[in-house]
């Protein structure tokens, strides 16, 4: 959607998609949210750890280092956390690396399961670029991964563990994601539609969001609650009503306080799937009624699944802090039996509290509560 | 992990309620490689089912639905530093202010560690972890019928943990740090204990034997 937040502000503004045909060259047609500006690599010394997710990771990590810096002086870096979401790790590269095996029965000299394809190197990563030295771990639990992290970082920070934490969450296309999300039947052969009657499928995205979360600072908002929770229905489907999410939902009003009728606007998860829309519409309307705005960003930057719950509640504080909502990209015609008000054009909100939901493979759900500061 | 997850069961625990916290370093390395064949053999038609499964995630959520609870449940990894993370994370639902229950708060959780071979191909085999699970039921503290007691993890600077000694074949894998907690506890030696073989951060916990058992 862009570089920075004034790029990403504009889009969002214009109601322009920035979902194009897929890079990869592929058996079927799809549509995804690739990130096109060339991405400068990583430092030296953290040259074996330079992969596309990483470099995502140190864009971001420079774009927030006047924050970071401010940060550094506020807190002792052993108190200050690094949580991470992530799905698909460094697996681009181990594709690139199974390629070679499989043509040569060598892996390529260049390759390293270590610092190119575990969870962890963008830790490592992460961790080398701020200086902070307090826990640091990934969340992987798929489309909510994202959010899981921002529930870690409060929760640490009011046990009392830290002060301070980077939080947020990077994924980057692959063939691999692509090809199993096309194998469920759950891809779009266009642009998702995310709440449209006729909605086919998702369209999947990379990039990444980070947040810095403070104990005390100069928010532009606050992180209230993350309601987590799970549906205990299947592996791959959200429960037909949504009962996961709406437990998520109905746990974050509580853990804060704060009553439905205060919340200003969902940003849904909204994939574009014909279930998982459906699913998610039933939650709203059982825990916030039909008259909330929804909007769906995936219509933007498609899924970003591991990054989604992070770049999602990075929009949604967007929103709180501009007093306004993006168009739902692709909406038109809407699916009426939804009972859901989702939003069809830019629109201003005054309410000073939004949610953001993901849900993901394993039944997982989370709702993530942001208030303006 | 369903052998250790049922191995660390006991009366107090409810697999449909409590809040669980996976930790794997590398995931589900082995569905990855089969998808990765896939790919490739097949003209890139792949399994639904194995890619479901392919989360790292997966084992949470199979248990989440084998059981039906629908409470919390998180998939960490970290390295070398994965087990200490996942009791940090515990410690964070356990006596983080708020706690997803709500009105009643987190009493208590399974935390649920495993890593297996990672895939030959990708790893040269003198870097390979062997499989290894272990689970370890994690209480409020004051729980009388505990076998022991952790505090939370810290760092090695803030903490006077011991020299690591060897004891085993594991000290390189992943997950080393559970099967020292388990086997401390088991053995009944108290003290501080580093929760990684060598090469993580050095978080470490220091274990009270509850007298009573």
């Amino acid at each position: 959607m862009g570089q920075h937040q004034t790029a990403v502000l504009a889009a969002l503004s214009s109601g322009t998609s920035m979902l194009s045909g897929s890079p990869d060259a592929l058996p079927f047609a799809t549509f995804c949210g690739e990130v096109r500006t060339p991405l400068e690599a990583l430092p030296p010394h953290l040259a074996r750890y330079d992969t596309r997710i990483a470099r995502f990771l140190s864009h971001l990590l420079l774009a927030l280092e006047a924050d970071l810096a401010r940060t550094r002086e506020r807190w002792r870096s052993s108190r200050i956390g690094i949580f991470l979401g992530t799905s698909t790790a460094g697996i681009r590269n181990t594709e690139m690396a199974w390629r070679h095996l499989r043509a040569t029965g060598r892996r390529p000299d260049d390759y390293s399961f270590t610092t190119q394809h575990a969870f962890d190197a963008i830790l490592v990563v992460a961790r080398e670029m701020s200086g902070f030295a307090g826990p640091a771990f990934v969340a992987s639990t798929a489309c909510t991964s994202g959010a899981k992290v921002l529930g870690s970082a409060k929760r640490l920070i009011e046990l009392g563990v830290i002060d301070a934490a980077i939080v947020g969450g990077v994924d980057t296309l692959c063939e691999l994601t692509l090809r199993g999300f096309h194998a469920l039947g759950a891809l779009s052969a266009g642009p998702c539609r995310p709440f449209a009657a006729d909605r086919d499928g998702i369209s999947i995205g990379e990039g990444g969001a980070l947040m810095l979360v403070e104990r005390t600072g100069e928010p532009r908002a606050r992180l209230l609650a993350v309601g987590e929770s799970s549906d205990a229905h299947h592996i791959s489907a959200p429960h037909p009503d949504g009962i996961g999410a709406q437990s998520a939902m109905a746990s974050a009003l509580h853990q804060a306080g704060v009553a439905a009728t205060d919340i200003g606007h969902v940003n849904a998860h909204g994939t574009g799937t014909a279930l998982n829309d459906q699913a998610e519409a039933r939650a709203i309307r059982a825990v916030l009624g039909s008259a909330v705005p929804v909007v769906s960003t995936k219509g933007f930057c498609g899924h970003m699944l591991g990054a989604a719950g992070a770049m999602e509640a990075v929009l949604a504080m967007l929103s709180l802090e501009h007093g306004w909502v993006p168009k739902s990209i692709g909406a038109d015609p809407l699916d009426s039996e939804l009972g859901i008000n989702v939003v069809q054009a830019r629109s201003t909100i005054t309410a000073r509290y939004a949610l953001s939901n993901s849900l993901a493979f394993g039944g997982n759900n989370t709702s993530v509560l942001l208030g303006a500061p | 992990m369903a052998d250790a997850i049922a191995d660390a069961a006991s009366e107090h625990l409810r697999l449909d309620r409590v809040p669980t916290v996976f930790g794997s370093a590398h995931g589900e390395t082995a569905v990855m490689a089969e998808l990765l064949d896939q790919m490739l053999e097949q003209g890139g038609s792949m399994s639904p089912i194995s890619f479901a499964s392919s989360v790292h995630n997966a084992a949470s959520g199979y248990l989440s639905i084998a059981t039906g609870n629908r409470g919390f449940t998180t998939s960490i990894a970290a390295g070398h530093d994965t087990v200490a993370s996942c009791l940090i994370e515990a410690f964070g639902l356990i006596y983080g202010a708020d706690g997803e229950a709500g009105e009643t708060g987190v009493t208590d959780c399974l935390v649920v560690v495993g890593d297996q071979e990672e895939p030959a191909r990708l790893v040269p085999e003198d870097g390979q972890n062997p499989l290894l699970a272990a689970a370890i039921h994690v209480r409020r503290s004051g729980t009388e019928s505990a076998l022991a007691s952790i505090t939370l993890p810290t760092l090695p600077e803030l903490s006077t943990a011991a020299p690591f000694e060897p004891r085993d074949n594991f000290s390189d894998h992943t997950c080393v740090g559970a099967l020292r907690l388990i086997d401390a506890i088991v053995n009944r030696r108290a003290g501080v204990l580093r929760l990684d073989g060598g090469h993580g951060s050095g978080w470490a916990t220091e274990l009270r034997l509850q007298e009573h058992r």
